[in-house]
């Protein structure tokens, strides 16, 4: 007995450690992605902004382009590493991201049509309509899997969820290909970026993420039981189709959000959860609240990144983000155990 | 042994589908090969156009000419001809705003500029196809066994590009004398509208995004003409192909042109609203001018270049 109490404290000491060096982690990326740019700002004009507020280019700059892209980053960040690690925790599929379930896809699909038809809608219509693809898009993957008699539901959903991205990429560029000239519009915001962002773009992105969030890390427990299996969870009790959907649901919200503001950033759902794995272990509990910090480091890094690979242009962060995940991808893939 | 014999097969497959490619390849040059020697015997009307797909023999006076992207549309139409069919890409609305609806009323669709539908273009029987260079290089062989096709620069066309497709389309269409008058009038033109432009003052091009602003470099078409004219264009190009930047109001402020030109109005809105962008030197003077999207954009031609310039010349008391 002893001695397992003595595991339980290490763990919580470590993990204590791990939430303080991440925490300090995304301050400095902050500062970073405020200071750093096409203008470059010194300590002193942040400070002076602090003190005494007056509407100088260089404080209107930081006001009303930069804080609110820092902000946007960290919410989507962390919205799309939790989404990840939900995705994971409900198929026990170590490669599955909103992405694999395509509800990126699906988001994105409903937005370019939106965008292609109604360019003139305004920001919150957006906002449904990703969030109606993400939705539909989960409906008709579970959907189509029920009607697979084999193999097991998360499985045929991560399989049918491929296909149907595969689906959705066709469309979007058959959409693209037939409306040229709207590409220049779409195409930006289809390789996922946070350029751009105001305060006012960001009215449905905070309520939705902070709601998201909070409910995932309330719900985490049951997710811990979920990612064992579903005959387990039934075992413990659980009552795993609804506790499915549930998590289904948040998934969809916060895929669907970050997508509406960003398009659909890749890889950050599928890195970071295992990052934190690998630091943390097995337990939800621990691993959603960790993975929503490090998720909004490491889109706030690959935020300011992007901004010197064609500098001064502006170059999506999504670019970024694939850089990084395609070879982490292909190192999971090849790695023979994993654990969830 | 089951790999191995795995291994053979797809080799085998791939052999023969290289083959088949191979076999299909020369069968389609050896008939082009036959066309151009029987016109070359049959007719002694025949001119050889270079451009820069190679060079191409025309026999006659093209009548039916199939374009395939607007700018060399444009030129067509300035010469005084009607293509007879055009990659509208499914819909009319660019063609309207552009003006050349009417011009070319009757016309057969023949899919997109992307992606032209052969088969259409086939049954328009042209006995001239002007394309995009960029956009059709790979295809030329293909289009080359439809009619003699001649590859032009258009998307991705300088200033001095649209002075040499006029010439070049003229020459194709035995309308060298009325396409070295238009070249000219146009030169006289654009000179004239500079030369009552500010010349102290700094332009810029931009087309607006939702979230981005798209300002358009020196090497971009429009741009292109007003900088060698000798105004002052504000933003120079990082590289040798950079038409386009993607930025935000933070850059745009160190760009910081005088006069702006902006494309896609619906934005402009949106844009007001942002308190840096009140910042910008051409909004306190209030020289933003709102202008058409497919004008100022697409039309990379002569043509377009005086279209342009009219609504530059008639925005010119405003620049003051």
């Amino acid at each position: 007995m002893k001695h397992a109490e003595d595991v339980v404290q290490r763990n919580r000491r470590a993990l204590i450690w791990i939430m303080v060096f991440g925490v300090a982690l995304l301050l400095v990326a902050s500062m970073a992605s405020i200071m750093l740019g096409s203008t470059r700002f010194s300590l002193q004009v942040l400070w002076s902004m602090v003190i005494d507020y007056t509407p100088t280019r260089e404080q209107l700059i930081i006001a009303t382009v930069r804080l609110p892209r820092l902000i946007t980053t960290i919410l989507i960040g962390a919205n799309l590493a939790v989404a990840g690690a939900l995705m994971q925790a409900i198929t026990r599929n170590p490669l599955a991201s909103p992405s694999v379930f395509s509800i990126n896809a699906g988001a994105s699909f409903v937005v370019v049509v939106t965008l292609i038809l109604f360019p003139s809608f305004p920001s919150m219509f957006r906002v449904v309509s990703a969030l109606i693809g993400a939705f539909v898009t989960v409906l008709t993957v579970y959907g189509l899997s029920l009607f697979i008699r084999w193999g097991k539901t998360e499985v045929k959903m991560a399989l049918i969820g491929v296909t149907m991205q595969a689906f959705f990429s066709v469309v979007i560029q058959l959409l693209l290909l037939l409306n040229e000239s709207k590409t220049e519009l779409v195409m930006f915001w289809l390789t996922g970026s946070v350029v751009g962002n105001r305060w006012n773009d960001m009215q449905w992105l905070i309520p939705f993420s902070l709601a998201g969030l909070i409910i995932a890390i309330y719900m985490s427990r049951s997710a811990s039981v979920l990612s064992l299996g579903s005959d387990i969870a039934k075992g413990l009790g659980q009552r795993v189709s609804r506790l499915r959907a549930v998590l289904m649901l948040i998934v969809v919200v916060l895929a669907g959000i970050s997508v509406s503001v960003a398009g659909p950033i890749s890889f950050i759902g599928l890195i970071v959860p295992h990052m934190v794995r690998a630091l943390v272990g097995v337990d939800y509990r621990v691993i959603i609240p960790v993975s929503a910090l490090l998720g909004a480091v490491l889109l706030t890094v690959a935020d300011v990144a992007s901004r010197f690979i064609h500098f001064p242009a502006e170059i999506p962060v999504g670019i970024v983000t694939a850089l990084l995940g395609a070879p982490f991808f292909i190192y999971l893939a090849r790695k023979k155990v994993v654990t969830l | 042994m089951a790999f191995r014999s795995k291994i053979v097969t797809l080799a085998f497959v791939l052999l023969l589908s290289g083959l088949l490619t191979a076999c299909g390849a020369t069968t389609q040059s050896q008939s082009g090969q036959a066309d151009k020697s029987t016109k070359g015997s049959t007719s002694a009307d025949v001119t050889v156009i270079e451009h820069k797909a190679g060079s191409t023999e025309i026999t006659g006076v093209p009548k039916r000419i199939a374009v395939m992207e607007y700018g060399l549309l444009a030129t067509v139409l300035s010469l005084g001809e009607t293509p007879i069919a055009y990659t509208d890409d499914g819909k009319q609305d660019n063609l309207q705003e552009l003006g050349f609806l009417d011009k070319i009323k009757g016309y057969t669709s023949i899919g997109t500029r992307q992606q032209p539908n052969l088969e259409l273009l086939r049954t328009a029987k042209p006995d001239l196809i002007i394309g995009d260079y960029a956009r059709h290089k790979d295809i030329y062989n293909a289009l080359s066994n439809i009619a003699p096709t001649l590859l032009l620069p258009d998307t991705k066309a300088t200033y001095e590009d649209a002075i040499q497709n006029e010439l070049i389309i003229g020459q194709a269409l035995h309308k060298e004398t009325e396409a070295r008058a238009y070249v000219e009038a146009h030169q006289a033109k654009l000179k004239e509208v500079v030369s009552k432009a500010p010349k102290d003052k700094t332009y810029l091009i931009a087309s607006l995004g939702e979230k981005v602003i798209n300002p358009r470099t020196n090497l971009f078409f429009q741009p292109n003409m007003l900088q060698n004219a000798g105004l002052n264009y504000a933003l120079t190009a990082a590289d040798k192909k950079e038409t386009t930047r993607k930025v935000d109001l933070e850059q745009m402020l160190q760009i910081n042109p005088d006069i702006l030109f902006i494309t896609n109005e619906r934005f402009l809105e949106k844009w007001e609203n942002d308190p840096l962008y009140q910042q910008l030197k051409a909004v306190q003077n209030n020289h933003v001018f709102p202008v058409s999207h497919s004008k100022w954009s697409f039309n990379r031609s002569l043509y377009g270049a005086n279209v342009v310039l009219d609504e530059f010349q008639a925005l010119l008391p405003k620049m003051k």
